[in-house]
């Protein structure tokens, strides 16, 4: 919420100081004076004060008029004097919900600089408080929204507003700037009225600027959902991205033990373990077994090893004589095993790459084709018979191909051909990607199958080794099963762990995969929530029901809906701001602004509750059009509404009877007046 | 099953019906003219070529293989013993098919030569960026400045 309470202006000329103090009040608040008195200075002025002069446009010009800041025209017993303007300076008291108070302080003339701006914490005009408290922030630059010092941050946390950032043109995203929301706020009298909803800046860059300050205004959900929409896809990005990065680390790393890892799905699920768990298993002669179990048959072979003595080399001959035998059995066999395998991946790495060639070819000749299609086109400007299929010389019907016409093979058409490439790749695709299968698989048959054929030879050296040894040392092969088993359990064991901190990084993934796939069924179908097409359905009402009272002439009421899209009034067909006529371009603009004030100040809006108008009589509205809008005005509740007005004094009367308590009455005064010589 | 299930019934007589074939892009008529006509408008000083200089480049403009394989031995990084060339029976049939279409024609005998009409559809096609985006680049690459010499010197080398 925010409220202007007090105005104070002060000039400091070389014939005294001039100026003007003005209170303001909930509810309507008229000001009434003659043409050229000054009214919009005011208005005007309480714009300046609060740093928003940039929602007209990017200059950095004082946006108020020569009185404020060169020459002020007096008059003495009717006799025009000029004083020239020394210094001169804008102050403001305002209000939150909290019944906060700030006095804000900004130099219009003279040598402070304009783009600091004093705060001091109370109402500091009228009741002399938080004197001490006097600050300095910045408007006008870089950062004045963001910074710590940045008046327009101070701003928006006074009014209680938490600023969504919005996308810009060929910039990083920015909060949503005051200067954007104002415009909804605050009609200025030359140019505001008639820009339907109102006059934006377009220099801050903003994209789809209207749509957005709506939406903030209303509190829509439809940007939140955007931005949860976006914020969806790209969790949902991220969780494959470090799923499949886990699940191909996991896979990589079995291959430390030659290991294999089977059952990780390929996509994130969002259960966790799946119905049959990932495993990782190790190869054992000839079988892939659980790493569970071969590291107990390990450690029970271990266990074993320790029981018994080491034998001595003559003792333990006999029984390594006849292990050496078949050992080397094993190891021819194995060795065959080996060969087969990689003549298998040899001719699946073969198959793979000649599928891959014939893809890339299928695929560049697709690109020929499209571009046939193109060039046919072209070439049909001059409506050559080749491509109408005929011979242009004996004018014979001609085959759609360049090859040898005698055979009688009809070509396909350009598009059968298409199609049918089509389909070529989807095949080739689907060969190729399990003939990549075939060779991961291979590839890990044979890792595990070579280290199997290592150990059974470090086994049979160490077998011959012992047999060569004196026969009363230790046998060396058992000694050496020893160390080598003992080192073996420890890597398996290692690979386990890491195996299981993989199972974990994916049962965390998975339970993050439940959470994003609730938020993106908890999002709604279209762009608007329920809560939101309710508030836009009321704004449309207390549109509708103000176009009545207003009388619009060159629309049929009911036809005006406020859009789904942009949130903007329309009327199927219509133009609104050329087929429309001037004076109810105007009683349009009335009637949105107050309807936002209307539906946005509601629990869920975010609308401060001020609306300014300056001088909305505007286009030579029909005067029961004016007066009517003023008591809609005078009804509005939980508000602050600031009109200026050069209607003759017989308002007064009217604004009374409509319940009006506050009407500044200038008369023929001048609004800045001599505060003291 | 049984014998009998794969024997055909007399009224249900086989029949045959001839499909339609695919083929490449490349054997399409006005592909064919279509990169004749680029070849000619974009790498043929006048718009004129001899027919062995089209072959050769027609051969190159096939595939992108054939494309860096021509460049190569262009800037001597690969003896030109290397270049595997051949003819290609489709593009005398595009080239006459071509003449007949007043794309091109013949000047002096033994040289194509593009014609008004045949530069208009090439600079139709030249309009839109993406139409024989690689096969324009690559032409445009090489330039005019293959000479019918350096053609016959791609060819001829091989004999040895």
């Amino acid at each position: 919420m925010l409220r202007i309470r007090h105005l104070f202006i002060q000039i400091n000329t070389d014939q005294g100081v001039f100026g003007i103090r003005q209170d303001f009040y909930d509810g309507l608040n008229i000001l009434r004076a003659e043409n050229y008195a000054g009214k919009s200075q005011i208005v005007q002025s309480i714009m300046y004060a609060l740093g928003l002069e940039g929602m007209q446009g990017p200059s950095h010009a004082v946006p108020l008029a020569h009185a404020l800041t060169e020459y002020l025209d007096y008059y003495v017993a009717g006799k025009k004097q000029n004083a020239k303007v020394i210094d001169s300076m804008v102050s403001l008291e305002i209000e939150n919900e909290k019944h906060q108070f700030l006095t804000v302080q900004r130099a219009i003339a003279g040598e402070r600089n304009r783009r600091l701006m004093t705060v001091y914490e109370g109402r500091a005009i009228t009741k002399q408080e938080g004197l001490t408290t006097a600050r300095d922030y910045f408007v006008r630059e870089g950062g004045a929204a963001s910074s710590e010092l940045g008046f327009h941050r101070l701003l928006k946390d006074f009014i209680g507003w938490d600023l969504p950032m919005a996308p810009r043109f060929n910039d990083v995203d920015c909060p949503l700037y005051l200067e954007t929301i104002f415009p909804l706020l605050y009609v200025e009298q030359k140019l505001g009225w008639g820009r339907l909803p109102a006059r934006y800046p377009t220099w801050l860059g903003i994209r789809d600027v209207g749509r957005r300050t709506v939406e903030f205004i209303l509190g829509l959900d439809a940007y939140s959902t955007a931005l949860e929409r976006i914020a969806v896809q790209e969790e949902i990005k991220r969780l494959k991205r470090e799923w499949s990065a886990t699940r191909s680390q996991a896979e990589k790393s079995a291959s430390a033990v030659a290991g294999n890892v089977r059952g990780i799905p390929v996509e994130p699920v969002a259960s966790w373990p799946p119905e049959v768990p990932p495993t990782l298993s190790v190869m054992q002669s000839t079988k892939w077994v659980p790493i569970a179990d071969y590291l107990n048959a390990m450690r029970a072979r271990y266990s074993d090893l320790q029981a018994i003595e080491v034998p001595s080399t003559v003792n333990a001959e006999p029984q390594i004589r006849a292990e050496l035998a078949e050992l080397e059995g094993t190891l021819a066999a194995q060795e065959r095993t080996v060969a087969a395998l990689y003549e298998k991946f040899e001719t699946d790495s073969a198959e793979a790459e000649s599928l891959q060639q014939r893809i890339d070819g299928i695929n560049d000749d697709l690109r020929k084709y499209k571009d046939l299609r193109k060039v046919r086109k072209m070439g049909s400007n001059d409506q050559p018979e080749v491509i109408n299929g005929h011979c242009p010389t004996c004018h014979q019907e001609l085959a759609d191909s360049l090859l040898d016409t005698a055979n009688k093979a009809m070509p396909m058409t350009v598009d059968q051909n298409v199609s049918f490439y089509e389909e070529q790749i989807q095949l080739f695709t689907a060969v190729h990607a399990n003939a990549m299968n075939n060779i991961e698989t291979a590839e890990k048959d044979l890792r595990a199958q070579r280290a199997e054929v290592t150990r059974l030879r470090e086994r049979i050296r160490d077998i011959r080794e012992t047999l060569v040894s004196a026969s009363s040392s230790p046998s060396i092969e058992a000694i050496s099963e020893r160390i080598r088993l003992q080192e073996r359990i420890s890597r398996v064991e290692t690979q386990q762990q890491v195996f299981e901190e993989h199972m974990a990084e994916l049962a965390e993934l998975a339970s993050e995969w439940l959470d994003v796939q609730e938020r993106l069924i908890a999002l709604p179908k279209g762009a608007l929530s329920e809560r939101d097409q309710k508030k836009l359905l009321t704004l449309q009402d207390s549109f509708h029901q103000q176009l009545t009272q207003y009388k619009m002439g060159s629309l049929n009421v009911a036809e005006v809906k406020i859009s789904p899209g942009n949130y903007e009034p329309e009327v199927a067909g219509v133009n609104l701001s050329a087929d429309v006529s001037a004076s109810d371009l105007i009683r349009l603009h009335w009637a949105y602004l107050l309807g936002l004030l209307e539906v946005g100040t509601q629990k869920t809006g975010n609308h401060p509750g001020l609306l300014i108008f300056d001088e909305p009589q505007q286009q030579s509205v029909e005067e029961t059009a004016f007066r009517e809008m003023l008591r809609h005005a005078a009804g509005e509740k939980n508000c602050q509404i600031v009109i200026t007005t050069s209607h003759d004094r017989a308002i007064g009367a009217y604004l009374k009877q409509i319940g009006v308590k506050h009407l500044a009455e200038f008369g023929d005064d001048r609004i800045l007046q001599r505060l003291s010589s | 099953m049984d014998e009998k299930s794969l024997t055909v019934a007399k009224d249900q007589a086989l029949r045959f019906k001839r499909r339609p074939m695919a083929i490449a892009a490349e054997l399409r008529p006005d592909w064919k003219i279509g990169a004749l006509l680029l070849i000619l408008h974009l790498s043929s000083r006048g718009g004129k070529s001899s027919l062995r200089r089209l072959h050769i480049l027609n051969w190159a403009l096939r595939s992108a293989k054939n494309r860096a394989e021509f460049e190569q031995v262009r800037e001597h990084q690969q003896p030109l013993f290397n270049f595997q060339f051949r003819f290609e029976p489709a593009l005398g049939r595009a080239i006459n098919l071509a003449v007949g279409e007043k794309y091109v024609a013949w000047v002096g005998g033994n040289r194509l030569q593009i014609t008004p009409r045949g530069q208009r559809w090439v600079k139709d096609i030249l309009k839109d960026e993406s139409v024989m985006q690689e096969e324009r680049e690559f032409l445009k690459r090489i330039g005019k400045d293959i000479t019918k010499g350096i053609a016959t010197e791609m060819i001829t080398v091989k004999i040895f």
